[in-house]
This record gives C-alpha cells, sequence and structure tokens, in this order.
C-alpha cells in the first residue's frame, strides 16, 4: 500500500513539475521574444536551416521553419499559425483575398530549378525547352528519342522509358517549373498551364523537393525538377538548359545571379524565367517570405513584431553571405534596396514599427 | 481412412509451412530494423538535434524529449477520463447507459488515427492558431482513452465480489467500495494497462502531423510546436539525404526500445513495485 | 438512533457525491466525444458537401487544380487495400494460429508468440520506413519483371518505382498479420480440451479435430478478428502513406500508385490552401469515420457474441 502511495506522489510530482516548466520561459525576462515560427517553400529550405542556425548563434531567438512547400506555407500564413510564410510562387488573387489583409512578398536569395536525372550516361545532359515540354507532357516518352540524342550528339542514350517526377504538393518550384514551360512551349500553355499544382499529364508525384530529388535517386531512368542545392548535395547529375539567347548554359550561382539583372518592380513579385540575358540559367527565380503588412492581429505583441523585422532585417543584409556557399545567389543591390523598403513597410497598429 | 490420413499431413504440412515462412519474414523484419537502426548510433543522436539540411552529424535529442513530454501529458489527461468512465461502466453493468458508453469507447478505439488528427486540428490548433505539443496531446488523449476504460472495466469486474459484499457490510459507502477495495486490489492491471496504452500511443504518428507539427530545436513547453520521434522518423524517411535517412533507422531503434521498456513495465515491474499479487 | 452526521460522515457523503459525478461525466464526456466528432467533422467539411454532395461519393476526378473533387479513387484505394491485406493475411494468420495452438510444443511457442507481439506492437511509421526502404525496391524488382513477362510497357513503367497498390497491399498484410493471428489463437485456445481429445478418441486425425471441431468452434470469433483486423487494415495512415505513391488520378492495375482516404488526408493536408480543398479532405475523413466506426462496431459485437459462446 506504502509503496502505492509513494509511486503515486511521485508521479503526480514530476507531472507538476514537467507542467510547471512547460508553462516557464527559457532563461531571460518575459518581454524578450525567443522564438518565431515559419512554414513554406521547400525550394529555400537548406539556405532558411542554415541561416536560422546562425541567426540562433548570433541572437539567441529560434526560428522554428517547417518545410512543407509553398502552398502548406500560403496555408499556415492564412489560418495565421505562422509567424511568417515561405514561398516560391507570389500570391494568386485568390488567396490574396483568402488572407483577407495585403501581404508583403520580401524576397530572400535567387535559386535555381534544375532538371536531375537517373541515367548511366557518360556526360552531363543537354535539353532544351521545347524538348523538356514534350518529356513532361508525355510526348518523348524514351531517353534515346531523336529529339533528346539531337541535342546530345556523341553521347549514346539508353533504350529506357522516361518517369517524369514532379511534386505532388503544392509547390512553389512547380510554379516555377511550369511558368517557365509556359513561357517556352504553347502546348503546355495552352493544355496544362502555370501553377503551384497542376494536372499532370504523366509521371509520378513526390513530396517536396526532398521527395522528388528522392525518387529520382531510386528511380532508374527518372528526370524530375528539384532546387539545385538538393541535386548538389544529393551528388545527382543535372542537366544544362539552353536558354532565351540559345547558349546552353549550366545551373549554378553565377547563371542563376546573370537571370536577375532585369528591372524588378517595387513590390517584387516578378518571375523571372527564362530571362533574356546571355550567361542567364533560364529556370532561376526568386523565393519570398511572406507577412501581413498589418503586423497586429490576433493578439500579436510588439516585442513579437520587432523580432520579426529584426530577421527579415537580418536576412536581406547579414544573412545574404550564407547563400553562395550553398549555391543561391545573393540578392542584387536593387533587389535589397527595394526589399528593404518593403521590411520598413510593415506595420503595427497602422504606424511604424520601432 | 487413408484419405484422412493424407489429408491430415498435409494439412500439417502446410501450417507449419506457412508458419515457418511468416516467422521468416517477421524475424528478417525485427533484424533488419534492429541492425539498420544500431549501426548510426552515437553519443550525439541522442544528445544533439538535427543540423542545417546536408550537414552530417545531428541527433535528435528534440525528437526525445518531444515524445517524453507529448506522451507523458496525453497520458495524464487520459488517465482520469478513462479511470472514471471504466468504474462507471463496472459499476453499472447491465445497464442501457453503460452498454452504450461501453460502445463508445469501442467505437473511438476504432478510429483512424488520421481522423483523430484532423479533429486535433480543426477543434484546437485553428481555433488557438498555434500549433502546439499540447494539442497533440489531447489529441493522442483521445486514443488514450478507450483502451484505459475498457482495461479498468475489465480489471474491476475481476475483482472478487466477495471482498466487494464485506466492505458494503461493514457499511462503506459505493465510492469508497470502488476506490479502497476495487481499485487497490486492480492496481496493478490497471497500470499495466496505463503502460500498454502509452506504449501505443508513443509510436502514433499521424495525431501530430497536423498539431505538434514539429520543430529542430528542444523545447519544454507545451504550448509550441514540438517534435516527435515518430514525426522525426516520417520527415527523415522522405528525404534524399542518406544521413537524414540513417536517422531514421536509429530514430525508429529508439522508439521501439521506449516501447519495449514500457510493455516490459506493465508486465513485471509494475506488480513488483505494487508488491501486489500479479 | 438517529443522530447528526458527524463531519467524517460529511466529508465521506462529499467524497460519494464526487466520485459519482466523476464517473458519470467521464462516461458522458465518452458517448459525447463520439458525437463531438461527427458534429465537428460535417461541420468543418460542408463547404465540399455543399458542394458536390452525395455524388461526391462517386465522382472519379480528384483535381486541387481546377477544384472538382471526388472521392471514388480513394474509396477504391483504401477498399482494394484493405481486403487485398486480408485476403492475403488470412491464411497466414489461421495458419500460425493453428499451428501454435496444436501444433508447437510449449519452447517454440512462447518466443513465437513474442515475436508476433513484438511485430504488432510496432509503430506505422516504422513499418513505413521499412516498407519504403526494404520492400518497395523488392516489389519494384517483381513488377518490371514481371511487366517484361506479360510484354506490358505500361506495368513495367508504372512498376519502376515499386510505390503503389501492390506494395500498400502487401504491407498492410503483414501488419495486420500478428494482429488477426493472436485474436485468433486466443479464441483456439479456449476449444475446451476435452471436445478435442473426444474426437481423437474416435479415431479423427489431428486435422480432422481442427477442421470439425476447433474451427466451427471458433468461427464466430475468426470472423470477428478477421472483422477487426479488416478496420484496422482500413483506418491504417502512416504505413500506407509512405509506400503508395501519392495517385491523384483512379488507379488501372496494382502497380499504379494510388491513394487511401486515409493516406491523401495525410499528403495533402498541411498545404490544402482552398476552402474547398479543405472540406473536401476532411469529407475524406467523415467518410472514413464512418467506416470505421460501423465495421469496428460490428466486429465487437461479433467478438462479444463469440465469446459468450
Amino acid at each position: 500500500m506504502k509503496n502505492r502511495r509513494h509511486v503515486s506522489l511521485l508521479l503526480t510530482i514530476l507531472l507538476i513539475v514537467t507542467l510547471v516548466a512547460s508553462g516557464c520561459s527559457p532563461k531571460g525576462g518575459s518581454t524578450t521574444v525567443k522564438e518565431l515560427s515559419g512554414a513554406g517553400a521547400t525550394f529555400p529550405y537548406p539556405l532558411y536551416s542554415k541561416m536560422f542556425d546562425t541567426y540562433a548563434s548570433a541572437t539567441g531567438v529560434r526560428v522554428n521553419y517547417n518545410s512543407i512547400g509553398s502552398g502548406g506555407g500560403i496555408k499556415a500564413l492564412t489560418d495565421k499559425t505562422v509567424d511568417f510564410g515561405a514561398s516560391d510562387a507570389f500570391l494568386t488573387d485568390q488567396e490574396e483575398a483568402a488572407m483577407g489583409a495585403p501581404v508583403l512578398h520580401i524576397p530572400t536569395c535567387i535559386g535555381a530549378v534544375v532538371l536531375s536525372y537517373n541515367l548511366d550516361v557518360t556526360s552531363a545532359l543537354k535539353l532544351d525547352g521545347t524538348v523538356l515540354a514534350e518529356i513532361f507532357l508525355g510526348k518523348v516518352v524514351k531517353w534515346n528519342d531523336p529529339a533528346i540524342s539531337a541535342l546530345n550528339p556523341g553521347v549514346s542514350l539508353p533504350d529506357l522509358a522516361i518517369t517524369v517526377v514532379h511534386r505532388s504538393d503544392g509547390s512553389g518550384t512547380t510554379s516555377i517549373f511550369t511558368s517557365y514551360l509556359a513561357a517556352v512551349s504553347p502546348t503546355w500553355k495552352s493544355t496544362v498551364g502555370a501553377g503551384k499544382s497542376v494536372s499532370w499529364p504523366t509521371g509520378i508525384g513526390g513530396k517536396g523537393n526532398d521527395g522528388v530529388a528522392g525518387m529520382i535517386s531510386q528511380t532508374k531512368g527518372s528526370i524530375g525538377y528539384i532546387e539545385l542545392i538538393y541535386a548538389v548535395q544529393s551528388s545527382m547529375p543535372f542537366a544544362s538548359l539552353k536558354n532565351a539567347s540559345g547558349t546552353f548554359v549550366t545551373p549554378s550561382l553565377a547563371s542563376s545571379a546573370a537571370a536577375a539583372a532585369v528591372s524588378l518592380p517595387d513590390d517584387l513579385r516578378v518571375m523571372i524565367v527564362n530571362s533574356p540575358g546571355k550567361d542567364a540559367y533560364p529556370i532561376s527565380a526568386f523565393t519570398w517570405i511572406l507577412v501581413y503588412k498589418e503586423q497586429n492581429y490576433v493578439g500579436r505583441t510588439l516585442a513579437q513584431v520587432q523580432a520579426l523585422k529584426k530577421l527579415l532585417t537580418w536576412m536581406l543584409a547579414d544573412g545574404q553571405s550564407i547563400n553562395e556557399g550553398l549555391s543561391y545567389a545573393r540578392l542584387p543591390a536593387a533587389a535589397i534596396q527595394k526589399a528593404m523598403v518593403l521590411v520598413d513597410s510593415m506595420t503595427y497598429g497602422g504606424s511604424a514599427i520601432p | 481412412m487413408t484419405t484422412r490420413k493424407l489429408k491430415n499431413g498435409v494439412m500439417g504440412f502446410l501450417v507449419a509451412a506457412s508458419a515457418v515462412m511468416l516467422i521468416t519474414v517477421l524475424v528478417v523484419i525485427v533484424w533488419h530494423i534492429f541492425i539498420s537502426g544500431v549501426k548510426y548510433l552515437n553519443w550525439d543522436f541522442f544528445t544533439k538535434t538535427p543540423t542545417p539540411m546536408g550537414e552530417s552529424g545531428g541527433g535528435v535529442f528534440n525528437a526525445i524529449v518531444g515524445t517524453f513530454l507529448i506522451t507523458l501529458v496525453a497520458a495524464a489527461i487520459g488517465t482520469p477520463f478513462g479511470m472514471f468512465a471504466g468504474i462507471y461502466v463496472a459499476e453499472h453493468r447491465g445497464q442501457r447507459f453503460a452498454d452504450v458508453v461501453r460502445l463508445c469507447a469501442d467505437a473511438l478505439q476504432g478510429v483512424p488515427s488520421i481522423v483523430i488528427g484532423i479533429f486535433g486540428y480543426t477543434f484546437l490548433v485553428v481555433r488557438f492558431r498555434s500549433y502546439s505539443a499540447l494539442s497533440a496531446s489531447v489529441a493522442l488523449a483521445f486514443m488514450f482513452v478507450p483502451t484505459t476504460t475498457r482495461v479498468t472495466e475489465e480489471v474491476l469486474n475481476l475483482v472478487p465480489s466477495g471482498l466487494k459484499e464485506a466492505a458494503y457490510a461493514l457499511g462503506a459507502r459505493r465510492s469508497s467500495v470502488v476506490w479502497n477495495v476495487s481499485i487497490k486490489t486492480a492496481a496493478a492491471g490497471i497500470t499495466s494497462g496505463l503502460l500498454t496504452s502509452m506504449a501505443r500511443i508513443a509510436g502514433e504518428t499521424a495525431p501530430l502531423l497536423f498539431t505538434a507539427f514539429g520543430s529542430r530545436y528542444v523545447e519544454w513547453n507545451m504550448l509550441r510546436p514540438m517534435s516527435a520521434l515518430p514525426l522525426q522518423i516520417f520527415v527523415n524517411a522522405s528525404s534524399p539525404y542518406p544521413a537524414l535517412q540513417q536517422q531514421a533507422w536509429s530514430a525508429a531503434f529508439v522508439l521501439v526500445l521506449l516501447i519495449l521498456l514500457l510493455q516490459y513495465g506493465a508486465k513485471h515491474l509494475i506488480a513488483r513495485v505494487l508488491r501486489v499479487k500479479a | 438512533m438517529a443522530a447528526l452526521p458527524s463531519p467524517s460522515d460529511r466529508r465521506e457523503a462529499a467524497r460519494e457525491r464526487v466520485f459519482t459525478a466523476a464517473s458519470l461525466v467521464a462516461a458522458v464526456a465518452l458517448v459525447a466525444t463520439i458525437a463531438l466528432f461527427l458534429v465537428q467533422l460535417l461541420v468543418t467539411s460542408r463547404t465540399s458537401w455543399a458542394t458536390f454532395g452525395l455524388p461526391f461519393l462517386w465522382h472519379s476526378e480528384w483535381n486541387p487544380v481546377t477544384e472538382k473533387f471526388g472521392a471514388l479513387p480513394m474509396i477504391v484505394g483504401t477498399l482494394v487495400t484493405g481486403f487485398g491485406a486480408l485476403l492475403i493475411s488470412t491464411p497466414f494468420a489461421l495458419g500460425i494460429a493453428i499451428f501454435l495452438a496444436d501444433y508447437a510444443g510449449k519452447k517454440v511457442a512462447e518466443p513465437i508468440k513474442y515475436l508476433i507481439g513484438l511485430l504488432g506492437g510496432l509503430p506505422s511509421v516504422i513499418f513505413g520506413l521499412w516498407g519504403l526502404f526494404v520492400l518497395v525496391p523488392i516489389v519494384s524488382k517483381f513488377e518490371v519483371w514481371f511487366g517484361k513477362l506479360v510484354g506490358s510497357e505500361a506495368l513495367v513503367a508504372s512498376g519502376t518505382t515499386g510505390v503503389g497498390l501492390l506494395a500498400a497491399i502487401l504491407l498492410l498484410a503483414i501488419m495486420i498479420l500478428p494482429f488477426s493471428a493472436s485474436l485468433i489463437l486466443e479464441a483456439l485456445l479456449v476449444v475446451p480440451t476435452e471436445l478435442k481429445e473426444g474426437a481423437l478418441a474416435l479415431g479423427a486425425t489431428k486435422w480432422d479435430t481442427i477442421q470439425n471441431v476447433e474451427l466451427p468452434y471458433v468461427r464466430k470469433s475468426t470472423v470477428g478478428a478477421l472483422v477487426l483486423s479488416l478496420g484496422r487494415a482500413l483506418g491504417e495512415t502512416m504505413a500506407v502513406t509512405m509506400v503508395i505513391g501519392n495517385g491523384m488520378k483512379m488507379p488501372t492495375t496494382l502497380f499504379d500508385p494510388a491513394n487511401t482516404l486515409a493516406s491523401a488526408i495525410a499528403n495533402q493536408f498541411l498545404e490544402a490552401t482552398s476552402p474547398i480543398y479543405v472540406g473536401s479532405l476532411i469529407q475524406l475523413a467523415l467518410i472514413l469515420f464512418v467506416i470505421a466506426i460501423i465495421i469496428n462496431v460490428l466486429a465487437r459485437v461479433i467478438l462479444r457474441r463469440g465469446i459468450q459462446q
């Protein structure tokens, strides 16, 4: 009998300690914000995870980012369950309406969507927009199709079926890729179109950039579109693409930076696919952090909003030094300038944030 | 006569063969999980949090803490409901409403974990505008309660009625009889049932997907998103990085160890600690 | 003597009231929970059933882009994987239960029972992990070989990845096997030894006894166990999600990627942005909820009747 009482007492104490500990904030006063949360794009996730890690060491503020795809990020921000969302596709009119309030798009880097494949070939493949569209439309089904061989003289291509891998979730990367296909293929534009989720004519779906990369690496004869760093970190080959000026360009941070050398609108909502530059990689893109312009919603504290603003400012300044180490291009000066203006335009209760 | 003998032999062979096939498959699976999991265990794995994407090393300390907290709190929430419901059904045996309660417990037990997760999301996460470990614990509590109710009821029914009648004869009230006689006698069985239920919910993933959400950091605050071993396994399994996949196996190994520990505790330790006849 | 209630009597009376109230509250809460689930699912999915109505159940297009949703591909996926898993696992479950009940000695039976218990307690996500990295490559090899054997390019193509209905069926079969095997075993162990010995004394062979005495005795329990396993298979989420391939279209062969009601939700819920998309996914949860409750209650009713026999 006594033992049982001791045991239940012990368990009760343990439980109370747990609950009390959870109520306490970790070291520091009650007004210091220690954590921010975000969700969204997998496209910049390798960069963000490194950035936030560095930011935590530097300032002690932890940023909890969940990489669930641009669609997920937009939904989380709409439901107001996170401080910021992240997306490689800017909001559609419908999505903005669902948000109910103006949303700012703050770019953080430039990345490249590469075509990675699983094939035993001796050198890197060369592809162009037309052939890509045909592959993803399901019209070109074998690797040794003449259309592909024509672009790769001297490379022996196997008689193997092409397995297309695309995204199964709502993806900004898909939005970038399909915008490119729509720009280079009228057939694609009219039959499938561009967007975060499209009705793919063929292929299998992977979840997130990592899911697609995983599927490509496990399936012989597959081809899919992923962000550059995913291919690099998994040691997977990727194709060079013929750009709008007719040169075959290998995706790299230099070629994606070259793609951003265009005039940028003030709200920075622009697709830079199929850029006209000579050295531009044709499927380059910005990725954005999304925040509400008016930050006083659902009882957010000023401290929380200030912490968010500090994070964004850091990402546009010191944070940019992390980009190139992970093959993301830095934002051009013009973009940073306009982005800072956007960040400063965030308000709390209608007035600027101190 | 001989056809029957032949049939006997053939069927005996088939039964043994199916058993052998099955056991081989089971052994292979368990062995594989064991081997893959142990291979990548190191001290860092238990004590560190995940590294930035693509970098090697790191561990799942955040997930281990998360699993402990979420499971404990879920059990804490679910135990009183489960026990008292079980007491009600045992005490009012034969009455219509008690049957309804038992039926509802059975029904709740059969609700798929993903539906529980959806409920947790729409009921708690959206309402409070935040993913939180607490909403995950509440969702898991829904899964904890039915098994607890059933175990409590079954164990209480095993209490010899002679004990209860003697207590009533001495003038004890009903609650006293139940609490001081029935529950105390059944304590070992009930606690054992609690541990088994805990083992079950510790491995659940679907209810956590939309409630706990996951976090790369060690989190002690129940009101914030939190990681957990099953979540970490799921996320890592879909990544293309071999390092993360390896961590998934190791995390799986740790999770299995935890569950085994709880089940072992349920079977052996409880009887010993409480010094009650098992 | 009618004495005034002493302080301790009053305390006891108060404790009694609290106790009675607590157990009643808990009991009512349990019942209310089921109702609450149903109501909440109905309310949060109304954007979907208000738009699509009953035809949602048999529409075969699930298209987040055009926002046309129909549950048929998922319902088909759920039924095919559930019944397929049941079909494959039942003979083995029976086989191993009979083996443990009638053929195996104690030394052999105990470790096997432990192994089965161990596997039955493994979390779904771990089965998914094993399924993804071990089962799927094997299935892929088989599917490609089979496709080449029958000369079908389409089968070879859909079999290349390995994920799909077949992988899910096999994984599910392995998952529900320990469950149904232990339930059937439990039932077999209750068969009175006098019945068995009586039959053997009359000259029946071992298998005769099994077929004509034991199995009929446990028929209700076995059916209940199988129905319960089916319910488990139908609601299984994580393992299936990881190997079924998340196909949005209606699968045409067993090699095709597909979705079950559960896996569709797990795969898509976090990023469904539009209210109709979210509502449709929740409606899938509602359908799953109703199916699971019906099957589970049915199984328990059968099982309780079987045990009471």
